[in-house]
């Protein structure tokens, strides 16, 4: 089933729901993991800049 | 055109004298340069004027015509405009005239600025007014027509249709040459001569000018009769002059000129006022007579002058022109003469002359109620401007108004009013009665029906057309049925909204034969009947009518919903507080009924002994056993054999009806459905339906296929009958076993349909398909309706329909409305039914795209629609697919499917609320991503460092940790 654009939050079944709820948590996990790493980068970038001035 | 051409004409142009010769020196259209010698002579027309007025500021003459000048103008200008461009001007709303009128008042008024003076003009004027601008001009929501002026422009008499305006139906109105639009409503003989009055009284010593004046009204309206226009446009030319004249001198919104004027009439003896005109004439000789006496000279002047003061207010038509200061000051006088009157006070004299302009001296002398009355009169006549005929509606309207105080309504009967009361309302519906007097008896809460009907208005129209008052064109109103049933005089204790009800219920029962069973949009009410009736609560004219419909009293009543509703009704008041338990053995309901049909079989018994002449039948026997039945039924039974000897027929329609040699009428179709319903049900006496086999009627006959088939009668005794029958032809068809006849693609597609349909009557129980039906994988709803046209255009074969008679096929073609109930009604049943046919969401169904997901305004809460209430709860697996069949079962599994609704709704909103919590995290991080990327970036730049090297080490650093 594709997703209607119209559709709205609340037209989704509580199956559904629960499912996207469990996607977006995957996403948002992902999304700090990355977030995390890219903080320790620009860490380490600083150090460089630091260094290299 | 040579210059000088131009020149000579624009000098013979502006030296006219007279309107009339430009015309003939003026140019025709066609005439080239015509539009710069309009011009040319427009401007010198102008500047001629403006040096014409200086002039005349200077030398502070008025030798000069500037009004001719203007004209001049005027005209030329008229000339340079297109003619259609003139059709479509722009309603001046200040010049418009209206003139209303209604049965013996007419009116006419010209000021829109100042409505609220103008009593009840000032609704019809504002209505008009709103009309007027809402539809810009008049020309395009009015049907027109045209009114050719002499010299050749056309003006329109329009015919306002809408008549939303007022309870007028029809407007005029009429564009004149001056720029006023007249307007006027429907005019009656009446009317009409009492506009003639009206203007000629508005004359004051010019009576010429009223009377051209008059005229042309006159003129206008007989144009508007015959639809000859020639007389009316010769006419309107010339007497435009007057019209103006009439405008400036004449009109109302003048009041202290008015004022002043009034009072020269008045003191000034030579003054012929209006009394040959509009006094009658023996009223007028009897005034000739009092004020001829020596004894009225010698009558101080003041009190004459009062007098005739009141004589003009007393017999004008219309008083608009006199200040409302002076008619409340004249009736305060006529109130002291009354009171001087009763004190003795008052000469012979004063008394006989006051009496004869219509000054009631009887009620004062006689008793003094009737003085308190009168107050009230003034009361009124002090807020409203009023004229002879409207006093004596007063009147009237005071007693009307009184009683309402007191009792709140005028819709019964009251002592001395009914008759006027009815009259008006009749009036009311031939549309002659006043904006006015409408507003008025509204405020008395009017109910304009009441109390009479089509019959009484048609009486009253035939009565006024012989009066002249109208004529037989007139339009009027009648009264819809709707409004006549409502106004039916209902027992006491049957509200309209109880009556309303029932009469849905017992049309559903004409219908279907049968209320005990799921009635659209009433299950509610007769439940709640039904447990009134439990608890006593029904009064007897209710238990019987709905006993008529043979309503079973414990139908879908429980011992556990009585016992709530006792709960609910005390809490409500309806019941007391110590009101005992009851149930479906203990109904007070019952008890009722009981008394009543043992008092009843009393009274049968008694007029038993009667005995009844039988004049249709004469078999013996059948007497006898009509002695053994109640004297009613015997009746109905008689009309019954009357009516099919009468037309000679079986069949009894619903509407059948029977006049007995008594002259009595025996509604014989309604009876007969009450006998069907009562065979079916299996509460009609064995003698009695043996007497009526005897006739040879159809039991089945306009009867609900649904309810025969779910009555006790055929479950009991037909099963056997129909099964067998129904088995011969129909289970040797199978889809390997086809006919011959069908034994083609197109025949074996037909047995594939009949079939499933014939599965799904047996499983069902039901003929009737919904719209939508789906059964063993085919659509049976739409595949039935179009066998029922099939049939109608003689598609099927003999076979084909033998087999679906078989199975019951009900071959009417059923309506939108018609196969929307049965839709509603299968609603339940199919879903429930056959679960697997339903399109049940598929399992963890492909999910959107996360990243489609934006984030929405958090909703209001909101319960499920209908159309979803099926969906959530198969998704929750509510739905159980075995089969209810019970009604109560039903209803039942619905209420819990409510509540499971509000839960899965309220866990919903959690979901939704949980879920864009994550949403708004899951932005913030992105957000946070992009500003890191940037920079990220940023510094790379600077450094050059390749990042993702940098990455690579610090996941081998995170792999490592």
């Amino acid at each position: 089933m594709m997703r209607d654009k119209d559709k709205k939050l609340e037209d989704y079944s509580l199956e559904e729901l629960d499912k996207l709820i469990e996607k977006l948590k995957e996403e948002v996990n992902n999304l700090q993991k990355e977030v995390i790493l890219k903080n320790k980068q620009l860490a380490e970038l600083l150090k460089l800049y630091k260094t290299s001035n | 055109m040579s210059q000088e051409e131009i020149n000579a004409i624009v000098n013979v142009i502006i030296d006219a004298n007279e309107i009339e010769k430009i015309q003939d020196v003026l140019p025709n259209k066609n005439l080239e340069n015509f539009e710069v010698i309009m011009k040319k002579i427009i401007d010198k027309l102008e500047s001629e004027k403006a040096s014409m007025i200086a002039l005349m500021a200077e030398s502070n003459t008025s030798d000069f015509n500037i009004e001719l000048m203007n004209e001049k103008i005027n005209y030329c200008r008229n000339y340079l405009k297109p003619k259609d461009l003139e059709e479509k001007e722009e309603i001046d709303i200040n010049k418009i005239i209206f003139a209303e009128s209604s049965a013996g008042n007419f009116r006419i008024f010209k000021d829109l600025k100042d409505n609220k003076k103008k009593g009840r003009f000032s609704e019809f004027s504002i209505l008009l007014k709103d009309f007027i601008l809402n539809n810009g001009q008049l020309s395009e929501t009015i049907k027109s027509r045209s009114l050719v002026l002499p010299n050749g422009n056309k003006k329109q008499i329009y015919k306002i249709k809408n008549p939303k305006i007022s309870m007028q139906a029809r407007f005029y109105a009429c564009k004149l040459p001056d720029g006023y639009i007249y307007i006027f409503g429907a005019l009656t003989k009446k009317d009409e001569n009492q506009l003639n009055e009206f203007l000629k009284s508005r004359c004051k010593g010019k009576n010429s000018i009223v009377n051209d004046y008059v005229d042309v009204m006159n003129m206008i309206l007989k144009a508007k009769k015959t639809e000859d226009y020639s007389e009316l446009n010769a006419r309107i030319e010339k007497s435009q002059e007057y019209l103006n004249e009439f405008l400036e001198n004449g009109q109302i919104d003048k009041p202290e000129a008015r004022e002043t004027k009034d009072i020269e009439i008045v003191t000034d003896n030579k003054t012929q006022i209006l009394e040959s005109d509009i006094i009658s004439k023996s009223s007028e000789d009897v005034n000739v007579q009092i004020e001829d006496m020596e004894e009225f000279k010698e009558i101080e002047l003041e009190w004459i002058s009062m007098f005739k003061l009141a004589k003009i207010v007393y017999f004008k038509i219309d008083e608009s022109n006199l200040p409302k200061e002076t008619i409340t000051s004249v009736f305060e006088w006529v109130e002291r003469q009354k009171n001087d009157a009763k004190k003795g006070k008052l000469s012979l004299i004063k008394i006989k002359a006051l009496e004869s302009i219509g000054v009631d001296f009887s009620e004062v002398k006689i008793n003094n109620v009737e003085k308190e009355k009168k107050e009230t009169d003034i009361d009124i006549l002090k807020e409203e401007n009023f004229d002879t005929e409207m006093r004596d509606w007063f009147k009237k309207y005071d007693e009307v108004k009184r009683y309402f105080r007191k009792n709140r309504t005028i819709n019964t009967e009251i002592k001395n009013c009914t008759k006027w009361l009815n009259e008006q309302r009749c009036l009311y519906h031939l549309n002659l009665l006043s904006v006015y007097k409408i507003k008025r008896l509204e405020l008395l809460e009017i109910n304009w029906t009441y109390g009479i009907d089509n019959n009484d208005i048609e009486k009253m129209r035939k009565k006024l057309i012989k009066e002249n008052v109208i004529n037989s064109k007139h339009i009027y109103n009648r009264i819809s049925e709707e409004e006549l049933a409502k106004n039916q005089h209902l027992p006491d204790g049957i509200t309209l909204e109880w009556y309303d009800n029932f009469k849905k219920v017992r049309l559903y029962y004409n219908q279907k034969g049968n209320i005990n069973t799921s009635v659209p949009g009433y299950i509610r009410w007769l439940k709640d009947q039904r447990v009134d009736y439990h608890f006593g609560l029904l009064n007897e004219y209710q238990i019987t009518k709905l006993e008529e419909l043979h309503i079973d009293w414990n139908y879908d009543v429980k011992d556990s919903i009585l016992e709530r509703r006792r709960r609910e009704y005390i809490n409500k008041g309806i019941l007391p507080k110590d009101f005992p338990h009851v149930t479906l053995d203990s109904s007070l309901g019952k008890k009722a009924s009981e008394e009543k049909s043992q008092t009843e079989t009393k009274a049968v018994s008694e007029s038993q002994v009667k005995e009844k002449t039988d004049k249709v039948t004469n078999n013996e026997q059948e007497k006898e056993s009509l002695n053994n039945i109640n004297d009613n039924w015997n009746e109905n039974y008689l009309a019954l054999i009357g009516y099919m000897q009468q037309n000679n027929t079986k069949v009894i329609p619903l509407d059948a009806k029977f006049i007995s040699f008594e002259k009595k009428l025996y509604n014989v179709g309604s009876w007969f459905r009450s006998q069907q319903v009562a065979y079916w049900n299996d509460e009609l006496a064995e003698n009695k339906i043996n007497m009526l086999n005897k006739l040879e009627i159809d039991w089945q006959a306009g009867l609900d296929k649904d309810f025969i088939i779910s009555s006790i009668r055929y479950l009991r005794e037909q099963p056997k009958e129909v099964q067998v029958k129904n088995n011969i032809n129909i289970n040797v068809l199978t889809e390997d076993n086809i006919p011959e006849e069908l034994n083609t693609p197109s025949g074996k597609e037909w047995v594939r349909y009949f079939l499933a349909y014939k599965n799904y009557v047996e499983t069902n129980g039901t003929v009737e398909v919904s719209s939508w039906c789906r059964h063993n994988g085919l659509d049976i709803g739409s595949w039935i309706q179009e066998q029922r046209w099939d049939k109608r255009n003689n598609k099927l074969s003999k076979l084909q329909i033998k087999l679906l008679n078989d199975v019951g096929m009900d071959w009417e073609i059923k309506n939108a409305k018609e196969q929307n109930e049965i839709d509603m009604k299968l609603f339940d049943l199919e879903e429930n039914l056959s679960p697997k046919e339903t399109e049940m969401p598929k399992e963890v169904q492909e999910l959107p795209e996360v990243s489609e997901i934006t984030v929405t305004p958090a909703p209001e809460p909101v319960m499920p629609k209908e159309t979803d209430t099926q969906k959530i709860a198969e998704e929750t697996g509510f739905i159980s697919s075995k089969v209810s069949d019970s009604l109560e079962q039903r209803v039942l599994s619905a209420s819990n499917q409510l509540d499971e609704l509000k839960k899965i709704t309220e866990l919903k909103k959690e979901k939704i609320k949980v879920l864009r919590e994550i949403l708004a995290e899951r932005q913030k991080l992105e957000e946070e991503n992009r500003r890191l990327d940037e920079q990220i970036s940023a510094i790379v730049k600077e450094l050059g460092v390749k990042v993702e090297d940098l990455g690579k080490g610090n996941e081998n650093d995170e792999r490592q940790r």
